[in-house]
């Protein structure tokens, strides 16, 4: 297994899910470093297969936040990030645009039924394909699928003030 | 049956054989009763994990670039901390 590939594809959007999943930035990268340091003591049980090393990132990262917000005893919404830290941006959006959007982003997901924002934010962020998200989550493919348009539905809900179609 | 085959003069080794079997057989039914057991238990999780209802959502209202998908994309691009040294 080539751990910088895997590292350059998934730890950006592990961190971005993290972040959209509660955690602070500074949390999100501890949590991000200590799974591949882990991924890398387990490299030699690994096969390639990009989907086996995604699922297992993942769900490292899940236990490594569950360990950390119950050792906290808090799940933090607040964007802690500053502007700086935003880094890179979509096109023609300043770093502070994006700072907005995501604190709005990170209230709307609390707002939402845990189900529905994990499946939505591990379909969207942590771009997993919904047989990853399947097996991660337990459930049916059909059912991830359906948390997915529920939680869409009830996001563009929230932000309506956005018009977000 | 396991009686007769005992009787039939295959001895020890036949009853020995007998009583293993069954045993097993007897193994068996319990391992299959304590799993019916386990299914019975479980069934009532199964339909509370299943209780939302699955209707078949469109491939369309899935996309991750819609309007919102995009949005999450820009307020979500932030960078990946630097990659750990790894001992070799």
């Amino acid at each position: 297994m080539n751990i910088e590939e895997q590292y350059k594809r998934l730890a950006p959007r592990l961190t971005n899910w993290l972040v959209a999943s509660g955690s602070t930035y500074h949390e999100a990268c501890d949590i991000v470093q200590n799974t591949f340091l882990k991924i890398w003591q387990m490299r030699d049980d690994i096969r390639d297969a990009d989907d086996e090393v995604s699922g297992l990132v993942f769900t490292i990262a899940r236990n490594l936040r569950k360990n950390l917000v119950r050792d906290n005893a808090r799940l933090s919404f607040v964007d802690e990030i500053k502007d700086e830290d935003a880094g890179a941006v979509g096109p023609g959006a300043l770093p502070s645009d994006a700072a907005y959007l995501r604190r709005r982003l990170a209230e709307a997901f609390s707002k939402l039924p845990p189900i529905l924002r994990e499946a939505y934010t591990l379909f969207q962020i942590g771009e997993l394909s919904i047989r990853e998200i399947a097996t991660q989550t337990g459930v049916s493919e059909s059912l991830v699928k359906v948390r997915i348009f529920r939680a869409k539905e009830k996001l563009r809900e929230i932000l309506a003030d956005l018009h977000v179609t | 049956m396991e009686i007769n085959l005992g009787t039939k003069g295959f001895g020890t080794v036949g009853m020995m054989s007998d009583v293993t079997g069954a045993a097993d057989v007897k193994s068996a039914g319990q391992k299959e009763a304590a799993s019916a057991k386990i299914e019975v238990k479980s069934a009532p999780l199964d339909a509370l994990k299943q209780s939302e209802p699955v209707a078949e959502v469109p491939e369309s209202a899935l996309s991750r670039d819609d309007e919102l998908g995009r949005l999450v994309s820009t307020a979500f691009c932030l960078p990946a901390p630097p990659m750990p040294e790894f001992a070799t």
